[in-house]
């Protein structure tokens, strides 16, 4: 087996008197494509927003890469560095252009200097089509774009993971393929990928793992086929046949 | 419901805190007076604070030409420079609305009150007042100010029995209307120049006031008059006073050693009729219709109204810098997570805005006046007062400015890892500034109208320099109208170019 990348212990999230999760166990071995289904308000995006912290754990255990992140003490900001987030509404910097969208963390935080940063997100933009974009600010780029370019500015940031909350739920529907594809190619290069999706046909194509969560717990987790073709637990079940 | 409750509370208490530290600087102040040691404490400090209301010629008025001390002239001006002389100090006048120059005086704030004032036994009971002093026929008499068109219809004071007469509040005239005007309906006036508006829109039919001021109107608008009859003296109330804080005796009976002095060698009269010259010999109108007066007056005057423009846009812009960086402060302190500098940013937010700020120039003059034991200018008090308001209009721009920039910025910028700092510098604020510019220019054109409370205090903004046209001119409307076309045009103006610059900024969204 490969290393260990995240391992969450126990974890619990409260919104108030409203317990959104309920413990959680969970391993993230390097390398692998995990997604998370589910209905909405089981607590799909919660997780994995505690992943990097985003919402601070009520209780429990994220270790990443060995350090318990969820202690108290801990610097965030410079595990944040190596754990990539995309988000559904993209939440580009609309006052900076497509370049320094992608340059402006890596000078300021790796101290990257900005040439080799702009070198870098050249060949990057290049990667998904965006180049000639690169002066453009972001209010001229359409939705699947913009994600786009959300993906390389994490990308720029050479993360060990990427978190990715429902990338596409948020884009026109021919849209979607695109984004989905780069995604699906940095799988295939070997980037570790925790995905909440809602897009089934990419889950079972491009996922190693997925887990199907409802009411604040992972019900039932394996391999897309024993999911999708031979799923046990009986919401599970209810649950697929509503979205396939 | 709970939240709200103890937000009131605390907002409470913490008044309270405020007011129970002032409190005893009134008390002490009462303390000090039963045991009149005024004199004593101006002697050690060799200086005289006398106030006065600049709005009086030839009594006391401002010279326009001059700056500081200087500008204040007239016969009193004469008087508290002789009274200040014989005791051997220096004389500071300290300038102000009448009112505020009779609750100075309570106050301590100044040390006399050399005002053009009459005896009432209302005033009395408030103050220390001296024998009187201007009380020869020709300049001590009391009149009253008609229309014109009614100077045959009206002779003797009883042909106005029942209509509407104007006089300041709390004046001698005032006294003299009412026992002698058969049921004359009293109208409350502030200045003589508001009563010679009244008189002129048909609100009152006649102005009470001295004979000296009477002549002065009538001379400079054909359109009034004075009615053949004047008030019947009674000695008792006759000539100027002048006024000492209650119960210092020892000063009082020192100025009226000095009084007695210059009654006796008829001095006021000389200074009287030497600034009577001076006030007529510096401004002459000549034109009659109102547009022509307008015109005029702004040839005159645009010096000074330049000036008191300068002076407008001076404050209202040292009060938005400064109140921004104040308020951008106390911004930042509510958004933190501490939650007491939390609920103390809250309250003071709350407090200031919650308040007049005529009430606050009051309270923040009178208690950096208590804190420095007079010794704090006037206009250093007023921009503070000024700039205290404006940083809790500010904190609330900012905060609010910050706040609407979308949340899932300041996510974008921490899943990067990015710190604190460089997050609000560099990518909120940056944004947020779009916001906050053109609410930031609002505050500066709202300043501009709000500085002209601060005139109460005669700090030579524009409002001030209305004032002083008004008193120089004897007309009231024009300088109005003119006054209020300067600042029409810079807020009106300064507002388009803030629309124009907002339009600009959102063009990067």
């Amino acid at each position: 087996m490969t290393k260990e990348l995240i391992v969450v212990k126990d974890l619990h999230k409260n919104f108030g008197d409203l317990e959104v999760l309920k413990g959680i166990d969970q391993t993230i071995h390097q390398g692998e494509v995990v997604s998370i289904i589910g209905p909405s308000g089981s607590g799909k995006s919660t997780f994995l927003r505690c992943l990097n912290l985003l919402e601070k754990p009520t209780s429990g255990q994220i270790i990443f890469e060995g350090v318990d992140i969820a202690a108290e003490n801990v610097d965030i900001d410079t595990h944040r560095k190596k754990i990539g987030m995309i988000f559904q509404h993209f939440n580009v910097f609309p006052h900076l252009t497509v370049l320094e969208n992608i340059t402006i963390t890596p000078i300021l935080e790796l101290k990257t200097p900005k040439a080799e940063a702009e070198k870098e997100a050249i060949e990057l933009l290049k990667k998904v089509g965006l180049e000639d974009k690169k002066d453009e600010y972001p209010r001229k780029l359409s939705g699947g774009q913009k994600q786009r370019l959300a993906i390389v500015r994490a990308l720029a940031m050479h993360p060990d993971v990427i978190l990715c909350d429902e990338p596409t739920s948020a884009l026109d529907p021919e849209m979607v393929k695109g984004v989905l594809e780069v995604i699906k190619e940095l799988a295939n290069q070997g980037m570790t990928i925790v995905i909440v999706t809602h897009e089934m046909g990419f889950a079972r194509e491009t996922s190693d793992r997925v887990l199907f969560m409802d009411e604040g717990i992972i019900q039932e987790q394996g391999t897309p086929e024993d999911i999708f073709e031979h799923p046990q637990n009986p919401r599970t079940i209810k649950f697929l046949s509503q979205v396939l | 419901m709970k939240k709200g409750f103890r937000f009131i509370s605390a907002f409470l208490v913490s008044f309270m805190i405020m007011m129970s530290s002032i409190m005893p600087a009134f008390a002490d102040e009462t303390d000090t007076s039963t045991t009149g040691d005024l004199l004593d404490k101006i002697q050690e400090r060799g200086e005289l604070v006398v106030g006065t209301s600049p709005d009086f010629p030839p009594n006391e008025f401002i010279d326009s030409t001059k700056t500081g001390q200087a500008q204040y002239v007239g016969s009193d001006i004469e008087l508290a420079k002789y009274i200040a002389k014989k005791m051997g100090v220096k004389l500071t006048i300290k300038a102000s609305s009448f009112d505020t120059v009779l609750a100075n005086l309570q106050t301590e704030e100044i040390d006399l009150a050399i005002t053009g004032l009459a005896y009432t036994p209302a005033r009395a009971q408030q103050m220390e007042m001296s024998i009187g002093y201007n009380m020869t026929e020709d300049t001590g008499g009391q009149a009253v100010i008609i229309s014109k068109k009614d100077e045959e219809k009206y002779k003797k004071l009883t042909d106005l029995t029942g209509l509407k007469v104007a006089a300041q509040q709390g004046s001698i005239q005032q006294q003299y209307t009412e026992d002698q005007i058969p049921d004359a309906k009293l109208q409350s006036i502030s200045s003589i120049d508001d009563g010679v508006a009244l008189l002129k829109n048909g609100t009152v039919q006649a102005v009470a006031c001295s004979e000296g001021t009477a002549d002065e109107y009538i001379e400079k608008n054909s359109e009034l008059a004075k009615l053949d009859e004047l008030f019947n003296i009674d000695q008792d109330y006759a000539g100027n006073r002048v006024g000492a804080p209650l119960g210092e005796k020892r000063l009082m009976k020192e100025v009226n050693k000095i009084l007695k002095e210059v009654n006796k060698k008829g001095l006021y009269e000389k200074w009287y009729k030497a600034a009577k010259k001076q006030s007529s010999e510096q401004f002459t109108l000549t034109a009659t219709g109102f547009f022509g007066t307008c015109v005029q007056i702004v040839q005159y005057c645009w010096p000074q109204l330049l000036k008191g423009l300068g002076v407008t846009l001076g404050l209202a812009a040292i009060t938005v810098i400064f109140g921004t960086i104040i308020g951008g402060l106390f911004a930042l302190v509510k958004l933190s997570k501490n939650k007491i500098v939390q609920a103390i940013a809250g309250v003071y937010v709350e407090l200031i805005r919650g308040t007049p700020l005529l009430l606050q120039l009051w309270l923040f003059i009178n208690i950096f006046s208590y804190l420095t034991n007079g010794k704090m200018p006037m206009i250093v008090s007023v921009i503070i007062a000024l700039i205290i308001n404006s940083s809790a209009y500010v904190a609330e721009i900012i905060r609010s400015g910050i706040q609407s920039v979308d949340k899932g910025q300041r996510e974008a910028a921490k899943s990067l890892g990015m710190s604190n700092v460089h997050m609000m510098t560099k990518i909120i604020i940056p944004q947020a500034i779009k916001n906050i510019l053109p609410a930031l220019g609002n505050e500066f054109v709202m300043m501009i109208k709000e500085t002209s409370l601060a005139s109460t205090f005669y700090i030579g903004e524009l409002m001030t320099v209305n004032s002083v046209i008004k008193s120089a001119t004897y007309k009231s409307i024009e300088p109005l109208v003119i006054v209020g076309l300067i600042y029409f045009i810079v807020t009106y103006s300064l507002s388009k170019l803030i629309k124009y610059m907002e339009g600009k900024l959102s063009v990067s969204d």
